[in-house]
């Protein structure tokens, strides 16, 4: 691994958003429209006569999908800028490696993730009054544990983009929305219907969510928290797997040499 | 260990059912500039990406600077570079914003001293800050151009290098090249701009079918084909048997026949007087771009 390379892709992406106005905005545009939007919906909800939940329910889950939801926008999209602007094949037939593409990506990522998730979170305190960092030595794990799932869903879309074209790239912006029922970010699992909740518990951010409730309401839940953290390392290493085969896919293909076409 | 700068042994790439490069063997030495020339469709642009590796090989392997692309391809990438009037570099990105990432990429000493160095060689200086999405096509290329002399690469391929220049830009490109080349560096130079490879390179390499067909110096190929070229422009139309051997060239009623040497040219010559009177004839050895059509259309392989 060169740190140079990795400080190159770093480089690249780094300037393109903050040469592009656009990019930037979308950072933080869309994570504090959500936040604003829900902290609404239960300030609202918790002026209703007899209504009886932790805020953490609603505008807490958000928060924490918000970062799940960037982090796989992020990654992908990083990948289909150099698609767009023909760069792929400048990208792989230098001496990149690409984990080293990866690395770089993934540092550019965190930056963005923790400046989208500081936004919303003082937002959140300032307006609604709700503390995510109540949730404690919880966070710190759920955090990376959800960035990892995120980052699954972005290396799923750059293998399928490798696979199958620009015709997928659609994919980059909704493939972690369809997620977004099945993970109960803002309601509990036993919400589902039973055959949805025996796929929702096939996946690892629907423990961490869970588990952030639970240390919300003052019981911490480390078993659904250790399946969480667990469940994103394997499927960070399994959206890896799909990137790099799909690499070997398209220089089998041409997809890579005509890339720049 | 081999001191070819490229070697490719058996080297075969299919698409489904077409065979796009078909068990090429190559070699390229240290300081040889090589025209790769062909049809399209001939395999050139899929050599050079596999040797690129952009692309895996069907069958074979190839080799730069003695080891396999395929299992020290970082290492042996840092010595190689590329400019492709096809591919492009991030548009959202200035010229200089452009050169320093990929000075890191290929881990380039001194980035800013050999930014500067290949700025002022293409004449990039005006440029710098702006963004290549706001140059123009020939700019462009010669932003890619710099990108690929950034390294200083012991090899460097080239695909159609001056594709969309003005004349006078792409004489000092070729300039460019030419003393880029003179450092003892490799020079692998697709073009379809035949007098652009006559007067560059030290060696041609045709292609079709995949395969190499001829293979040789510029001057040598010429003389060593020995063909004679045959134009005629016939009074009356030829009887078959002779006009089987000649192509229409032009409108105007010159047609176009390829002999094997002066004796058969004479014999052609001859016969179509004989046989309908000829207004015009004209006999000549054939030049580079002679030898690329006759190829391209199968003859003489």
């Amino acid at each position: 691994m060169s740190g140079r390379r990795v400080l190159g892709i770093a480089l690249r992406q780094w300037l393109t958003l903050r040469r592009s106005f656009p990019r930037l905005f979308d950072v933080f545009y869309w994570p504090i429209l959500e936040v604003v939007l829900w902290g609404l919906v239960t300030q609202y909800l918790l002026t209703q006569a007899g209504a009886s939940f932790a805020p953490s329910l609603l505008i807490g889950g958000m928060i924490l999908w918000t970062l799940l939801h960037r982090s796989a926008e992020d990654l992908s999209i990083a990948f289909l800028e150099e698609s767009w602007s023909q760069n792929l094949p400048n990208l792989f037939a230098s001496p990149l490696r690409p984990l080293e593409y990866l690395a770089a990506s993934m540092l550019v990522g965190t930056v963005k993730v923790l400046g989208a998730g500081f936004a919303v979170t003082g937002l959140a305190a300032l307006f609604y009054g709700y503390a995510v960092w109540e949730l404690g030595p919880t966070l710190l794990v759920a955090v990376p544990a959800l960035v990892a799932f995120g980052w699954s869903l972005g290396l799923f879309t750059m293998g399928l983009t490798l696979r199958y074209g620009r015709q997928v790239d659609v994919l980059a912006w909704s493939l972690t929305i369809v997620f977004q029922p099945l993970v109960c970010a803002v309601y509990p699992l036993q919400v589902l219907p039973p055959s949805l909740q025996v796929i929702a518990g096939l996946l690892p951010p629907t423990h961490v969510f869970e588990a952030t409730r639970a240390a919300a309401a003052g019981a911490p839940a480390w078993g659904e928290l250790l399946i969480g953290i667990v469940g994103g390392v394997i499927t960070l290493a399994l959206g890896t797997a799909y990137y790099l085969t799909g690499l070997d896919y398209a220089r089998a293909i041409g997809r890579l040499a005509s890339a720049g076409e | 260990m081999s001191h070819d700068v490229v070697r490719t042994i058996g080297l075969t790439k299919n698409f489904d059912a077409v065979t796009a490069v078909d068990n090429l063997e190559l070699r390229i030495g240290e300081g040889e500039i090589v025209g790769l020339l062909g049809p399209n469709g001939a395999g050139k642009t899929t050599t050079v990406n596999l040797i690129l590796g952009l692309l895996s090989p069907s069958g074979g392997r190839v080799e730069l600077f003695g080891e396999d692309l395929a299992r020290a391809r970082s290492r042996v990438l840092r010595r190689v570079n590329f400019a492709s009037a096809y591919v492009g570099l991030p548009r959202d990105l200035s010229v200089v914003e452009n050169l320093r990432v990929f000075a890191h990429l290929y881990e380039v000493r001194d980035p800013s001293a050999r930014i500067q160095a290949v700025v002022e060689q293409l004449d990039l200086g005006a440029l710098t800050n702006r963004r290549v999405g706001q140059l123009s096509a020939g700019q462009r290329t010669r932003v890619v151009l710099a990108k690929a002399l950034l390294s200083g690469p012991d090899l460097l391929l080239l695909d159609e290098p001056t594709a969309s220049m003005d004349p006078e830009t792409a004489d000092g490109i070729r300039a460019d090249l030419a003393a880029y080349a003179a450092e003892d560096k490799t020079l692998l130079w697709t073009s379809h701009n035949l007098a652009e490879v006559e007067a560059h390179c030290t060696r041609v390499v045709f292609m079709n079918g995949g395969r190499v067909v001829l293979d040789g110096p510029p001057r040598d190929l010429t003389r060593h084909a020995g063909r004679v070229l045959v134009r005629i422009r016939p009074r009356a139309g030829l009887p078959s048997a002779l006009s089987a051997r000649f192509q229409p060239e032009s409108s105007d009623g010159w047609l176009r026949a390829e002999a094997v040497d002066e004796p058969e040219a004479a014999e052609l010559v001859a016969a179509s007087h004989q046989a309908v009177g000829l207004e015009g004839v004209e006999l000549k050895r054939p030049t580079l771009e002679d030898l690329f059509l006759i190829l391209a259309r199968g003859g003489w392989a």
